[in-house]
């Protein structure tokens, strides 16, 4: 035979070895990382709803998850989340955006001021940056003000701790304030304040708009914390909804299309970046879809187990071995998602899915 | 007005300050019932009034109770009024949010510290109440609300403990400030779950706090307090209190409780 450059590959790199004949995930090689997580390192987690997952994650297998604003344990999980607590390193919400997560650098490190910080929510206020962690709102503009001093506080207090910070991409979709292009988490009007086509904007971010944030959110936390190393994923979840004017569906492969090449622009020229496959894990031919709910959106618990056991595998956190087979990943998965126990801990916050309440009735589109 | 004393251990420090107190109030006559708290916590309060023995309280402890009461049981419904004394009300609950956190606008901006909005405060306390409440089963039988009194905070004394029961007002010290408005929060909380199962709820009155929110080491029962020195971490009793306090909680009971001018 002639010689070929594919002659020395691992089975991995050909998809009749790597994927359709694949024992399982966590055993595939799928992820092998750039570098270690383990018991001692500090990891500080952000990004959409899905990066919850990942947090809990790695908890469960040890790690030192830095939570800068706890709730004491005799808080249930369903209160502490409900107020955005218990989520991310710091009660931030969900950061959808690398626009969004290089803004909040900006103000944590670098002075930098949202325009309409504060939002009216009926008689009451909320945070524009982050208006789902106080469902009820505050008394006063000065109160929600006084609590935006202390969170980001305590996100420097997080930030400046870690060792890994781990990132998930969730939308390249955001509202901006015009005159200024803050960005805001959720379109005003969704949970508090009011959309004014004037003052307020759809912005679509681009590949490149979206490495460059994410670049100047790494030069801000690397000014004050030089080792830090990031974990960058995308989330498979798909759009609730697109203000883009495209159908939802075809908004959603370009979102997370972007996403992951931004990834991999952003993974590529930084020995101090990974990238994890959460997004491919999930959307995989091999998984025919059962990682989706009959919602065909929502993430299905075997399909967060089956990501969560790939990462603690290729880690080697927990023991767990990469030589699971398949049957005992699903099978464990399974356990779990007959674990009622489990239901309430894969309980996310994610305002983005409000956005349905505004699709009205289900029909014929 | 009859009125029933009943509960558990800290029964005792009201008994011993209405021997000293009866004479003021001679339309009032104060009957008691008290049970160790490990019998305590067998009885149930059901729902005729009577507070009487579960099954499961032995021959030999129904004696040591007879012993004590002259009695082995209590109906509330031959009473004016009714307060049940030392009920578990765990004031930790404002003392562990306040060493992690601020309630506005305590504490210092920009610190690292964490703050915690209202609505969160109310939701945790509330649900932290109403596991406190779920035990407090309503008495339809009675013709007044009998009234729940929280058992004592334990005394400042026992900062000199490094026993872990203490913990959360170790941690609570440097933020006494935030530690005075959960507790105000909480016992607002308390309140609410109690009435809604049809009883009063009355913590033991502030002005027997110290300003470390815990009470006031003149409050402590005679040898109660006393931290070994060789066994640092020993938990002590700082929780049984003296005359002097069960005086100053029968002034309370009788003014907020019932309402009685005094």
């Amino acid at each position: 035979m002639a010689r070929s450059p594919y002659q020395k590959l691992e089975r991995r790199a050909f998809w009749k070895t790597g994927v359709e004949a694949r024992a399982s995930f966590a055993a595939s090689g799928l992820f092998r990382p750039r570098f270690a997580i383990d018991a001692q390192t500090r990891v500080a987690t952000a990004g959409s709803c899905f990066a919850q997952h990942v947090g809990r994650a790695l908890r469960a297998a040890g790690v030192q998850v830095i939570d800068a604003e706890p709730v004491p344990d005799f808080v249930p999980d369903a209160i502490a989340r409900d107020h955005g607590y218990r989520l991310f390193s710091a009660r931030h919400g969900n950061i959808y955006t690398a626009a969004h997560l290089a803004q909040l650098a900006r103000e944590v490190w670098d002075g930098f001021q949202p325009a309409e910080g504060v939002w009216p929510l009926g008689p009451r206020f909320v945070d524009s940056q982050r208006p789902s962690v106080e469902p009820g709102g505050h008394a006063s503009e000065a109160e929600v003000v006084w609590h935006r001093q202390r969170h980001l506080g305590c996100i420097r207090k997080a930030w400046e701790a870690a060792d890994v910070f781990v990132f998930t991409f969730g939308l390249t979709e955001a509202f901006l304030h015009r005159a200024s292009a803050t960005v805001y988490p959720m379109a005003p009007g969704v949970l508090g304040g009011a959309y004014d086509p004037d003052r307020h904007m759809f912005h679509n971010y681009t590949v490149a708009e979206t490495v460059a944030a994410f670049r100047d959110f790494m030069a801000l936390a690397r000014a004050v914390n030089p080792a830090l190393r990031f974990l960058v994923t995308v989330s498979p979840v798909p759009l609730a909804a697109t203000a883009s004017g495209d159908h939802v569906e075809v908004a959603t492969i370009r979102s997370k299309a972007i996403l992951r090449a931004a990834c991999d622009e952003i993974v590529q020229e930084d020995e101090g970046v990974d990238y994890f496959p959460s997004y491919e894990i999930v959307t995989s031919q091999s998984a025919r879809g059962r990682f989706f709910a009959d919602n065909l959106r929502d993430v299905t618990e075997e399909g967060v187990a089956t990501v969560m056991a790939t990462l603690r595998a290729a880690y080697g956190l927990e023991g767990t071995a990469a030589v699971d087979s398949a049957a005992t990943e699903r099978a464990r998965a399974r356990e779990q998602a007959q674990d009622r126990a489990e239901d309430a801990a894969f309980d996310l916050r994610c305002e983005e899915a409000l956005l349905n309440r505004f699709a009205g009735p289900a029909e014929a589109g | 007005m009859r009125i029933l004393a009943f509960g558990n251990s800290h029964v005792g420090a009201w008994r011993e300050a209405w021997e000293g107190l009866y004479a003021e109030f001679p339309d009032i006559e104060m009957d008691f019932f008290s049970l160790p708290e490990k019998i305590h916590a067998r009885y149930r309060l059901r729902a005729t009034g009577l507070f009487a023995p579960r099954r499961n309280v032995t021959p030999a402890e129904r004696e040591r109770v007879a012993g004590i009461n002259g009695r082995v049981e209590c109906d509330l419904s031959a009473y004016d009024h009714a307060v049940w004394i030392g009920v578990a009300w765990h004031p930790e609950r404002a003392a562990e949010l306040a060493a992690l956190g601020d309630p506005y606008p305590v504490g210092d901006a920009g610190a690292g510290r964490p703050a915690y909005g209202a609505g969160f405060v109310t939701a945790a306390l509330a649900q932290a109440a109403e596991g406190v409440a779920e035990a407090w089963v309503a008495v339809p039988a009675l013709r007044y609300r009998p009234i729940v009194f929280g058992r004592p905070v334990y005394a400042e004394t026992c900062l000199a403990s490094g026993h872990r029961l203490y913990a959360p007002w170790r941690g609570a010290q440097a933020h006494t400030a935030a530690l005075q408005v959960f507790l105000d929060s909480y016992r607002a909380e308390l309140v609410r779950a109690a009435a809604a199962r049809g009883f009063g709820f009355l913590a033991p009155p502030a002005d027997l706090s110290a300003p470390t929110g815990l009470t006031r080491p003149a409050c402590l029962a005679a040898g109660g307090g006393a931290v070994d020195p060789a066994a640092p971490d020993a938990r002590g009793d700082h929780s049984h209190m003296n005359a002097l306090y069960g005086r100053r909680c029968i002034a309370h009971l009788l003014a907020e409780g019932l309402g009685l001018p005094l």
